[in-house]
C-alpha cells in the first residue's frame, strides 16, 4: 500500500496510479472507503464508516469550497475541485483532486468522490486561491 | 518558424504540454484557456483546442464517474458483497470495462443469490432444489456442482436416516411389545410364586400343627398307657385283696362255728344246770338264775355268730364279685394296652409322615423362594429392558420427527411403504 504515495515532510504525496474512492450518503456520511483512501488516510475501513465525510477535513480547508461542493452535488451535478485532507493522527496531509458526483443507491441519492493526484502546480494555484476565499 | 514570434511558440508548447499530460492522466486542470495569442490566427488553434478539451474532460470525467463506481463495486466484492451493479459506459476504453463487469457482477449475483436461496431452503429443511449450472465453467461451476453434490449426499443421508428410523421404531415398538409380555407374565408369575409361598406357609404350620398333634397323642397314649398299667396294677392288688377277704371270711367261718359249737354246748350245760337246779329245790333257785342267764348268753352269742356268718358270706360274695370285676378290669386294661400301642405306633407314623412332610414342604419351600427370586430378577431385567426399549423408541420417534421436518427427494416413497 505504501507504494500509493510518497511522505515528503509533513506532507502525503499521492502516486500517479493511486485512486480513493468513497461513498457517503444523502448527509455526507461515509458509506464506503476503498483500501486506497483508508491507508492515505490512515483508517481502517470500519473506523470510517458511520463518520461524517469532515472527519478528514484540514483546518487549511476554506468552508466556502465546501459550500461550493455542496451546493453543486445537491443539484445533480459533478463537482472538481482540489481538497487538502488530514490524515487520522493530524499531524500529516495530503492533497487531492477530488471529482464529487450523485448517484442513487436502492431509491436513495448517495455521493461519491473519486480522488486522484493534482500536480505540483495545481496545488499551488489552490493554496493561492483558498487564500482569497 | 512561419514566421512565429517565440512568445507564441512557448505558449503553444505549454498548450501542447498540458493537453498531452491531461491526455494522460497527470494532470487535471488545463491552464491556458483564457490565454491568447500574439499572432491573432493562432487564437483560432487555442480555440480548436479549447473545444476538444471541454470534450474531453466531459468524457474523461464521465470515465472518472465510472471508475469510481467501479472500484467501489470492486472493492465491495472484494470484502464479499455481490451486488449487481450497473455502470453506464461512454464509450471509451473504461466504459468496455464497465459495461463488462456490470453483465460479469449481474451474472456473479444472480449466481449466488441462487445459491444462497438453494442454501437457504436448505438450512430450511428444504433439500429437494438442485441450481442449474447451465453452460458454467470453471471454479462456479465447481462450487454449483458441490452445493448439488452436497444436497444429493445430504438427501442420501436422510434417506438412510429415515429408513433406519423407521425400522429402529418398528423394532423398538416390537421389542417394547414384546418386553411388556414378558414383563407382565414375569409378574403373573411372581404373583403366582407369592400365593403359592402363602399357601406353602398356610400347609407347613398345618403340618407343624399336625405333628404338635401327633407328638400330645404320643404323650397322652404314653400317660394314658400309664395310667392303665397303673389300673391293672391296681386290679391285680384289688384281686388279691379280694382272695385275702375271702380267705378271711373263712376264717371268720371257722370261728363262727366254733363260737356256735360253744354256744351249742354252753345251752345244753346251762339247760342241764337248769335241770340239776330244779331238783335242788330252793337252794338251787339261785343257780338257775345263773344258768338261765347262760342260756342267754349262749344264745345270744349264736344268733350273733349267725350275723357274723351272715356278713361273712355276704362279705365272701362281694369279694368273689370284686375279684371277678378286678379280673374284668385287668382284661379292660389289657385291651386298652393293646389299643395304644396300636394307636402309639399310628401316632409315630403320622409323625414321621409330618416329618417327611416337613422336609419335602421345606425343599419346596427353598425351590420357591429360588423361583421367586428369579422371577423378581426377570421381571427387572424385563422392566429394565421395557425402559431402555421404550427409550429407543422415543429416540426414533425423535430422528423420525427431526427427519419429518426435512424435505428431500424420495421422502414420500419411503414413508409409503
Ligand atoms: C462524497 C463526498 C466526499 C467528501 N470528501 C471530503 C473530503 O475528502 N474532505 C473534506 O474535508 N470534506 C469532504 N466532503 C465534505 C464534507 O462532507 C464536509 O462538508 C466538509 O468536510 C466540511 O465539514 P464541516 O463544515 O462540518 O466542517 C465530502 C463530501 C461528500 C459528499
Amino acid at each position: 500500500m505504501s507504494n500509493i504515495f510518497t511522505t515528503n515532510g509533513a506532507e502525503r504525496i499521492l502516486s500517479d496510479k493511486a485512486f480513493l474512492v468513497s461513498e457517503t450518503d444523502e448527509k455526507g456520511i461515509i458509506v464506503f472507503a476503498n483500501d486506497d483512501f483508508c491507508s492515505i488516510a490512515d483508517y481502517r475501513v470500519e473506523e470510517l464508516i458511520g463518520k461524517p465525510h469532515n472527519i478528514v477535513r484540514h483546518p487549511d480547508m476554506p468552508r466556502a469550497a465546501f459550500k461550493d461542493l455542496w451546493d453543486t452535488v445537491k443539484t445533480g451535478k459533478t463537482w472538481t475541485g482540489f481538497v487538502k485532507n488530514k490524515t487520522s493522527s493530524g499531524n500529516q496531509y495530503y492533497w487531492v483532486y477530488a471529482t464529487v458526483y450523485p448517484i442513487m443507491r436502492e431509491g436513495r441519492r448517495h455521493y461519491i468522490s473519486c480522488r486522484r493526484k493534482p500536480t505540483a502546480d495545481e496545488i499551488e494555484s489552490a493554496i493561492a486561491l483558498y487564500k482569497t476565499l | 518558424m512561419f514566421g512565429i514570434k517565440s512568445t507564441d511558440l512557448h505558449l503553444l508548447e505549454a498548450m501542447i504540454n498540458d493537453l498531452f499530460d491531461i491526455a494522460e492522466g497527470r494532470r487535471n486542470r488545463y491552464r491556458y484557456a483564457k490565454s491568447t495569442f500574439n499572432d491573432s490566427k493562432m487564437d483560432k488553434i487555442a480555440l480548436l483546442i479549447n473545444q476538444r478539451l471541454s470534450a474531453m474532460t466531459e468524457a474523461k470525467q464521465k470515465d472518472m464517474l465510472a471508475m469510481g463506481e467501479l472500484i467501489l463495486a470492486l472493492d465491495q466484492m472484494k470484502s464479499g458483497v455481490f451486488k449487481p451493479t450497473s455502470i453506464e459506459g461512454y464509450g471509451s476504453e473504461v466504459s468496455v470495462i464497465a459495461s463488462s463487469f456490470s453483465a460479469f457482477s449481474l451474472l456473479l449475483s444472480q449466481r449466488f443469490d441462487e445459491i444462497v436461496k438453494i442454501l437457504s431452503a436448505y438450512s430450511a429443511n428444504d433439500f429437494t432444489g438442485r441450481i442449474d449450472r447451465g453452460n458454467l465453467h470453471g471454479e462456479m461451476a465447481s462450487l454449483i456442482d458441490g452445493v448439488n453434490k452436497l444436497a444429493t449426499e445430504i438427501t442420501h443421508m436422510l434417506s438412510t436416516s429415515l429408513q433406519n428410523g423407521l425400522n429402529l421404531q418398528n423394532e423398538a415398538s416390537s421389542l417394547r411389545l414384546a418386553m411388556d409380555q414378558l414383563s407382565n407374565a414375569s409378574n403373573e408369575q411372581a404373583a403366582n410364586l407369592e400365593e403359592t409361598a402363602a399357601a406353602m406357609e398356610e400347609m407347613t404350620s398345618n403340618v407343624q400343627q399336625n405333628a404338635q398333634k401327633a407328638n400330645d397323642m404320643a404323650r397322652m397314649a404314653s400317660q394314658t398307657d400309664e395310667s392303665a398299667k397303673q389300673g391293672a396294677r391296681l386290679a391285680n392288688r384289688t384281686s388279691s385283696a379280694m382272695t385275702e377277704i375271702q380267705e378271711a371270711t373263712q376264717s371268720i367261718n371257722n370261728a363262727v362255728a366254733i363260737i356256735e359249737n360253744i354256744a351249742f354246748q354252753t345251752n345244753i350245760l346251762s339247760l342241764n344246770a337248769a335241770v340239776e337246779a330244779a331238783t335242788a329245790g330252793e337252794a338251787g333257785k339261785g343257780f338257775a338264775v345263773v344258768a338261765q342267764e347262760v342260756r342267754n348268753l349262749a344264745n345270744r352269742s349264736a344268733d350273733a355268730a349267725k350275723e357274723i356268718k351272715a356278713l361273712a358270706e355276704q362279705a365272701a360274695s362281694k369279694s368273689n364279685e370284686g375279684m371277678s370285676i378286678a379280673n374284668e378290669l385287668t382284661r379292660g386294661f389289657e385291651v386298652i394296652a393293646e389299643k395304644i400301642e396300636q394307636t402309639t405306633m399310628l401316632v409315630q407314623d403320622v409323625s414321621n409322615a409330618s416329618r417327611e412332610q416337613m422336609q419335602g414342604i421345606g425343599q419346596i419351600n427353598t425351590a420357591v423362594t429360588q423361583l421367586d427370586q428369579m422371577t423378581q430378577e426377570n421381571a427387572k431385567i424385563a422392566a429394565n429392558v421395557s425402559e431402555t426399549s421404550r427409550e429407543i423408541q422415543e429416540l426414533s420417534d425423535e430422528i423420525y420427527r427431526e427427519i419429518e421436518t426435512k424435505q428431500f427427494v424420495g421422502k414420500s416413497e419411503i414413508l409409503r411403504h
